[in-house]
Formats: C-alpha cells, structure tokens, sequence
C-alpha cells in the first residue's frame, strides 16, 4: 500500500485533477482555481471532514493529496483522521472540531442532557446546498452544467454583429502573471466576503 | 467575543449587588456548576484555564442539493462511506463540548477517553466507527513531507 501510494502520486497530475483547465497550477493552489465538483470536495473536507476554522481558501499539500485518495477511490482511514484531528484541537486556542458528533457519543454514554443548553446547526449557513456552491463563483448554464463565472467572462462572445478584433500579440508571461494576481485577489474578495457573512450569521 | 461577555456578566453582577436584595440565580447556581460538570478540581480549573473561552468550530453539512445535482462528487463521498457522518445534523451542547475536549484524551491505540458530567466516556476503535460510521480500513496518514514536490508519505495499515 505504501509503496503503491508513493509509485502512482504526482504532485502535478493531483493538481491537474484538482484544478480547471485554463488555469495555472505552479504554484499554490487557491479555492478559486478548482473544477465545481473538486471546490465542493475541498469545501467538505476542510470544513466536514478534516475541520479547521483557517485558509480555507487554499489547498495544502494534505488536502492535495486526500482529494488525490478520493477522486481514485482510495481508501483513507477517515476514523485515524478525525481522531488525530480531535488530538491537534487540544492545542492551545485552538477551535473546538466536529460538536454535533460529540452530541452521538453523549448520547450512546447516557450523558444528561435533559436540561443543558443546545443549539441547533444554522440553519442559514449549515447546509452546503446552491447558495454555497453560487458564492465559490459557479453558475449554471444554458446546457445545465456549472462554469465558473471567470470562465464565462474569458470565452469569446460570439456575435457576428461585433467586429473581428485586431490581432493581438500573443499574451507574454508578464500579462498572465498580472492575470493570475487579478483573479487571487478576486478569490480573496469572494474569501472575505463569505467569512463576514459567516461572522454576521453567527452575530446575529 | 467570549471576554467581553465574561465582563458583560461581571457588570450586570455588580449592579444587581448594589439594588435591593432579590434572589440571584446565577449565585445560586454558580458554585453548584463545577460539581455538576466536574468530578474534581483539577478538571475543573483545566476547564476554566484553557477551554472555557474555546470557540467551536459551526457544524455544516452537505445539503440534499448537492445529491439532487448528480455532483460526481456525491457519489464519491457515497463511494467511500463517509455520507452518514457528514450529513449528520445533531444539535449540539456548546459547554459540554467544551467539558469533553477539556477531559480529552486520546491513546496511541486510538481510544477516545474523556468524562462529563461524571459520565466516564471511554471508546475504542469499534466503538468510535460505530458512532461515526468512519471506516477503520485503509491508509493511515501519520506524516506528510514533500521534497522538491514529490510525495514522500509514511502510511501505514491499521486494523
């Protein structure tokens, strides 16, 4: 198994599955950058799954490689996972993982809870349904698949009314690269936005 | 957030001292909170000192959206087991959950130890899938190191 793992992972090919087309995977890999289906696993796993409260808008090299595991249908003992998780949140300051599991191990130990206070999962940011996937930037179109806006506004519109451009020189590695800080600065618009909606939620 | 309520409350405490006498039922209770939580004061001040003011990470969960879709990905998590975790959506008891962790130990063998409320929790293995539904098989991902962008990933096999 361990070999077998080492033998078949590429850093670049998981990327490649991770991300969309057209866009660069050298680097870091943002949020912003993954196909629709791979943003909701990404969003499960950092959120369900493997919890934390942090860059969430990036994907580490673990998330990589657990997205790698799961779009092969490789299996991960989730069970060894989610415990070491419950482990690290003991470090100071930390945030507290996985409450409304906590409430199935109280109940299978008969712990009273008749008259402790609870709260019921938020109702307006709880589920992971069309709003969430809307806010990552996805859209459905005419076809009923999702594109990401970005994509939308890069494809040509085709209209035989509008003139033919003029040719342009081929787009130099200065240009993309101010393309790529546009958009990651656009990922980190979308980013706060969605955490100030979260903190507003909770607030109110 | 968790400070300025402390200070909220130590407020409102004050200037009840000051007005007529009236009965005061977080006086009342207060003292009788860490023997109804707690079975000793060691417990009791790991609590106060370091998990009290924890904030608690909001439990979210994958709508019936998202399987109404035919997102391949729900069939992915389908795949693998892991959908009855993640669409439970238990309530949950923010100072107990904080009691728990407070108490938590887990042992190298993976058995979860903790107590609240004098309820001694003590689950292994099986018992934890169980509860979760996680599976127990698999790769086990203890360590991560990459070097020059390839994997070099210790994992191991567990029961």
């Amino acid at each position: 198994m361990v070999q077998e793992w080492r033998d078949v992972y590429s850093s670049h090919n998981a990327k490649m599955m991770i991300c969309r087309d057209n866009v660069n995977i050298g680097g870091r890999i943002l949020a912003g950058q993954m196909k629709v289906e791979t943003r909701i696993l990404h969003y499960i796993l950092c959120r369900c799954l493997v919890s934390r409260s942090t860059n969430l808008a990036q994907a580490t090299e673990e998330d990589i490689i657990l997205m790698w595991a799961m779009l092969t249908g490789r299996q991960v003992n989730w069970g060894h996972l989610i415990r070491y998780r419950m482990k690290k949140a003991l470090r100071d300051y930390a945030p507290l993982p996985y409450a409304n599991h906590i409430t199935d191990i109280f109940i299978k130990f008969k712990v009273p809870l008749d008259d402790e206070p609870f709260e019921e999962i938020n109702w307006r940011t709880g589920p992971i349904g069309s709003e969430v996937i809307h806010s990552f930037g996805f859209v459905k179109n005419q076809n009923g698949e999702w594109i990401h806006k970005r994509d939308m506004l890069d494809a040509p519109i085709h209209d035989d009314r509008t003139p033919s451009p003029p040719p342009q020189p081929t787009q130099d590695a200065s240009a993309a690269m101010l393309n790529d800080i546009i958009h990651e600065i656009r990922d980190l618009r979308a980013f706060v936005g969605s955490r100030f909606d979260s903190i507003d939620a909770r607030v109110t | 957030m968790a400070e300025s309520s402390r200070k909220r409350k130590t407020q409102v405490g004050a200037r009840r001292r000051r007005g007529p006498a009236v009965n005061e039922p977080e006086e009342i209770i207060a003292p009788s909170q860490p023997q109804r939580l707690f079975s000793s004061v060691a417990q009791y001040e790991r609590y106060t000192s370091k998990f009290s003011a924890r904030d608690i990470l909001e439990p979210i969960y994958p709508d019936d959206f998202i399987a109404e879709q035919n997102f391949e990905c729900y069939d992915i998590l389908h795949n693998l087991g892991l959908l009855p975790f993640l669409t439970n959506r238990q309530c949950y008891y923010p100072k107990l959950v904080r009691v728990f962790y407070s108490n938590l130990q887990i042992t190298e063998e993976g058995v979860i130890l903790s107590e609240v409320k004098h309820v001694k929790i003590r689950m292994d293995i099986d018992m934890f899938y169980h509860i979760t539904q996680l599976g127990t098989q698999g790769s086990v991902l203890r360590e991560t190191w990459f070097r020059n962008g390839e994997m070099f990933i210790q994992v191991t096999m567990q029961k």
